[in-house]
């Protein structure tokens, strides 16, 4: 799937979800984790590195 | 070092077009939730006490790994927000990005629609919305 990103009155980044014959493209936001990680940019890190500055977080619950 | 006092709270960021598209998604209602929720986080940070981390392999079927979550209203509200742990490279800082806001079980509403963990988990692995 292709991305692009706009700047001007609409700004960040999108992906092409739609080519039409007449060459006009439907576009819809880029709402992945890598593309909010690069918008804010940050870097992945771990739980293990959260954990390890601000204590144990509580135990998964099944859920989600 | 091990002596440090932790901290109470994590900060946490928002992009524009995440948050957005999570509001276009909700009722009237929901949208005043997700914003009041948004001004206290940025302004107070996501408190560590009411934080969860997600499952890998969770009941409903998604998988969320290196991800937490929060309930909103704490401890048990409606509502639930997934954070992916992030870290800024200028400084070292860690984040928790906001990932996805919604309900957890919108079945139990008036209101249908993809859970917030569905939402996160289509974020995180990149996969199209159904």
């Amino acid at each position: 799937m292709a991305h692009v990103t706009l700047a001007g009155d609409l700004a960040g980044d999108y992906v092409v979800s739609e080519r039409r014959e007449d060459g006009s493209l439907v576009l819809r936001p880029d709402t992945s984790a890598g593309s909010i990680l690069a918008a804010l940019g940050h870097e992945p890190a771990t739980l293990e590195e959260l954990e390890a500055e601000y204590g144990p977080v509580l135990p998964p619950d099944g859920e989600g | 070092m091990a002596d440090i006092a932790r901290r109470a709270t994590a900060p946490v960021a928002f992009s524009a077009l995440a948050w957005d598209d999570d509001l276009r998604h909700l009722s009237a209602a929901g949208r005043r939730v997700a914003v009041t929720a948004r001004a206290r986080l940025e302004r107070e940070g996501q408190p560590l006490d009411g934080l969860r981390a997600c499952d890998v392999d969770a009941r409903d079927g998604t998988s969320l790994p290196g991800c937490v979550k929060a309930y909103i209203p704490p401890p048990l509200g409606d509502w639930g927000i997934v954070y992916k742990i992030a870290r800024d490279p200028t400084d070292g800082r860690l984040f928790l990005d906001h990932l996805a806001f919604g309900r957890r079980h919108p079945g139990a509403g008036r209101r249908t629609g993809p859970s917030v963990y569905e939402v996160a988990d289509r974020r995180l692995h990149d996969r199209r919305e159904a």
